[in-house]
């Protein structure tokens, strides 16, 4: 049921030649560039996962899908029609809804319980009516939050609030979501868990998923295919699909046979 | 609280007490009154209604002025977040206005607005502006960009960004700035009114002073500090009621320097 | 590429630009702001206003004939003996109390107490007792600094880092050492904060007093031309003591910036 990575099907979400060169704090340009040349494709429904060394570029990227940071050169294309390029790029985050974005920080706003927080969305955009709040209990309930509906962030652990912020995402179903090492700092235990509960989520919706992570396990055990970013400036240097069958289990991933050989072909490439 | 504690506690109050009356017995009660006769003065202002007419002519003359000031004073930030270059062009001249020590206009605003309530409006009104303003700018600049751009992700446009996250996360900080400038709206309004008024609390604590009774002056000024404390107590609790949702060793900063 | 250098090109230029328009749009302002306020006093008449050129002209005038600096120079001496002797009794206060944990207990509610007291209320009490000369207000100010000073200084004292303590006690302090070389430097910066806000209010406090009653001072020189009926000299004199309040802070940002070198920038102490 793997969706096949070369299919001539128009790519949902297509990156050409992107760049990013950062300004040095005195307003002159800097010549060093944070990405350049960089192009992929991601076709519906697909599951790709990012990887690459730290300070590659990788959150440089997905904001500049987001729409919340500019490119300087390239272009960035959803359903064939152009988001950004290297001269206009006039922000509109998240493309009105079309774009969801999972970050590092939870960014669940302090001053609202848990269910507020994952009704925000429709809040903000629409309106919350009884279909969205039904959405947001099951969703809720999938990842076992019930019963903690009306607590504070501050009240919860940081994998309840991971939770949290990827159903607020999930429960106004964007069809391209981005999620940049939305799991990084949680404990190992929890992360499993997390990366578990992400899967069985996936499977319900079929959403199309770029995840970024510097954890090549958990590019491996998440993915169709992962991509592999190359030092600064950043560009796709490797391209792995991932044959593994779903439905998978994380831990069960990590023990199959060919799980050594794809870790050190790209662990090879990631440098 | 152990016993010797309260002991002593009480024990430094009825040296203090006996002090004030020991000294009013040596020097005489013309210069420093004595804790008796306050106590019967305020006994004999409260049963004739006149601590509540000058309160009520100080605490409304103060809540008059503190709303006129803050009101704009907490909008005015919000209007500022998307125009940064007004912003920058206003900076210096609002400064400029934080620092005038305000209580130094109220002559002029005497000749401008009589010796009514309205020169003590005015000058309350400055005070609590300012205040409110620079309190009110720190939360709405100190907001998480990040919050924000999850806001616009999840496709809030400008005004729900401002009503659901910009303003719940600068409240905080524009209440810290109403803890400030509530109560010196009214010992403001209390010190114009010794300046220059025919009624008020302020008014009462200087006329008595002038004409040789520091009696009164003490009854008024007690009063003063029972309703400076009431204020406090009630802006405290108010303040937590609404902030029930942050942790409870959380502390939000205000800015320093506070030029009154 | 080409794009992407235009790209910074112009954003440069807007950057060098909106700097130019906050300059000139300051300058703007400024001179709009003078012109209403020449614009109002023709209105109004020179009984309630008083047009900038003449409130200038006796800035200078009053600079140039010295009749300005008797009179600052009382207001200043005022708040500095005010400002001086109330430091040092808010410093020296909490440090004896220090001494005596049961003496602590026993008079902190009173101190408390008394702190709710608005202090310049005391003013006509104040000129009752010691007259209308120097004398009421250094008692004056005096008062109001040592609270402003004393709740600082007793809280930072008891913030003190004892592990730094014990610490110079094991490398073989003595308690004279102890005291001045870290109880005094931990206690700087709670004293810089405290003074950050007892300036301008033994500023005003000196003012207000001069208002009330006062023979002498920059508070006296505005009541005079007040009774005087002089608009334009009641204008000059607040805008000589707001001069004051904001040289004084300046001068007490230097000191301490020299004082606190130690310190990591704190960006929140700027005005």
């Amino acid at each position: 049921m793997t969706p096949a990575t070369s299919e001539p099907q128009t790519p949902l979400l297509a990156v050409r030649g992107l760049g990013k060169q950062f300004e040095a704090r005195d307003g002159r340009k800097s010549e060093s560039w944070v990405l350049r040349d960089l192009s992929m494709a991601v076709v519906d429904g697909e599951f790709v996962t990012l990887v690459g060394p730290s300070g590659a570029g990788k959150s440089t990227l997905l904001n500049m899908i987001a729409q919340v940071d500019t490119p300087s050169a390239g272009e960035i294309m959803l359903r064939g029609q152009t988001l950004a390029t290297g001269e206009h790029n006039k922000l509109n985050p998240g493309w009105n809804r079309q774009i969801g974005y999972v970050t590092q920080d939870d960014n669940l706003l302090p001053w609202r319980t848990l269910i507020d927080n994952v009704l925000f969305p429709f809040e903000v955009y629409g309106g919350v009516d009884a279909a969205a709040r039904e959405k947001a209990e099951a969703l809720m309930n999938a990842v076992g939050l019930t019963g903690f509906e009306h607590y504070h962030p501050h009240e919860l652990s940081g994998g309840m609030r991971k939770r949290a912020a990827l159903i607020r995402t999930l429960v106004y179903d964007p069809p391209v979501i981005l999620m940049d090492e939305p799991f990084g700092a949680v404990d190992a235990q929890t992360r499993l868990q997390l990366q578990n509960d992400l899967l069985s989520l996936w499977r319900l919706g079929r959403k199309t998923i770029v995840f970024v992570t510097h954890d090549i396990g958990e590019a491996i055990a998440l993915g169709d295919r992962v991509l592999v970013l190359s030092r600064a400036p950043a560009k796709i240097i490797g391209e792995h699909p991932i044959k593994i069958p779903r439905p998978r289990k994380i831990e069960d991933v990590f023990s199959l046979p060919e799980f050594p050989t794809l870790y050190a072909t790209i662990r090879a490439q990631v440098g | 609280m152990s016993i010797q504690r309260i002991v002593d506690r009480i024990l430094v109050g009825v040296i203090l007490l006996a002090l004030w009356q020991l000294t009013s017995l040596w020097i005489g009660f013309y210069w420093v009154s004595s804790p008796l006769q306050v106590a019967q003065r305020m006994v004999a202002w409260l049963s004739d209604g006149t601590l509540f007419t000058e309160s009520g002519y100080t605490i409304g003359s103060a809540l008059i002025g503190f709303t006129l000031g803050a009101v704009p004073g907490a909008v005015i930030p919000f209007l500022l977040r998307r125009r940064p270059v007004l912003a920058a062009i206003l900076d210096p001249y609002l400064v400029a206005g934080y620092a005038t020590p305000k209580l130094a206009l109220t002559p002029l605003l005497i000749v401008w607005f009589g010796i009514g309530i309205w020169s003590k409006v005015a000058l309350v009104a400055s005070i609590s502006f300012f205040l409110i303003f620079f309190n009110t700018q720190a939360g709405v600049r100190g907001i998480s960009p990040q919050l924000i751009r999850m806001a616009e992700i999840l496709g809030a446009r400008e005004t729900k960004v401002a009503r659901l996250v910009v303003w719940p996360a600068a409240l905080p900080y524009i209440l810290a700035g109403v803890r400030v400038s509530l109560p010196f709206s009214i010992s403001g309004t209390a010190i114009a009114e010794m300046l220059s008024a025919n009624h008020g609390l302020g008014y009462l604590i200087q006329a008595s002073a002038v004409s040789f009774d520091p009696t009164g002056s003490f009854t008024a000024i007690i009063t003063l500090t029972a309703i400076l404390t009431i204020v406090n107590i009630l802006v405290n609790r108010s303040e937590r009621r609404i902030f029930n949702w942050r942790p409870a060793a959380a502390a939000f900063g205000r800015p320093k320097g506070a030029l009154g | 590429m080409s794009d992407a250098v235009m790209h910074k090109a112009t954003a440069r230029g807007l950057f060098r630009n909106r700097r130019r328009l906050v300059t000139v749009g300051r300058v703007l302002f400024g001179i709009g702001v003078l012109l209403i306020w020449q614009w109002v006093s023709a209105l109004t008449g020179s009984l309630v206003m008083s047009p900038p050129t003449r409130v200038f002209a006796r800035i200078v005038e009053l600079i140039v004939t010295g009749g300005l600096y008797y009179n600052l120079g009382v207001t200043l001496l005022e708040a500095l003996v005010g400002l001086t002797v109330g430091t040092l009794l808010g410093i020296g206060i909490p440090f004896l109390l220090h001494a005596s944990p049961r003496v602590t207990e026993a008079t902190l509610p009173y101190f408390r107490g008394a702190m709710g007291v608005p202090k310049l209320a005391l003013a006509p009490l104040f000129m009752l007792w010691f007259g209308i000369g120097l004398a009421s207000k250094f008692a004056l100010i005096t008062l109001i600094v040592f609270f402003l000073v004393f709740e600082p200084a007793f809280a930072g004292l008891h913030a003190i880092d004892q592990r730094l303590v014990t610490m110079a006690r094991i490398l073989g302090a003595s308690h004279w050492q102890v005291t001045r070389k870290i109880i005094w430097k931990s206690l700087l910066p709670f004293i810089f904060g405290a003074l950050k806000s007892a300036l301008p209010w033994s500023v005003a406090a000196a003012v207000v007093g001069e208002f009330i009653s006062g023979n002498a001072g920059l508070g006296f020189m505005i009541n005079q031309a007040n009774d005087l009926m002089d608009i334009t000299g009641v204008f000059a004199g607040i805008i000589i003591v707001t001069t004051l309040v904001v040289t004084l802070d300046i001068a007490l940002n230097r000191v301490r910036d020299q004082a606190l070198s130690w310190r990591a920038v704190d960006s929140q102490t700027t005005l």
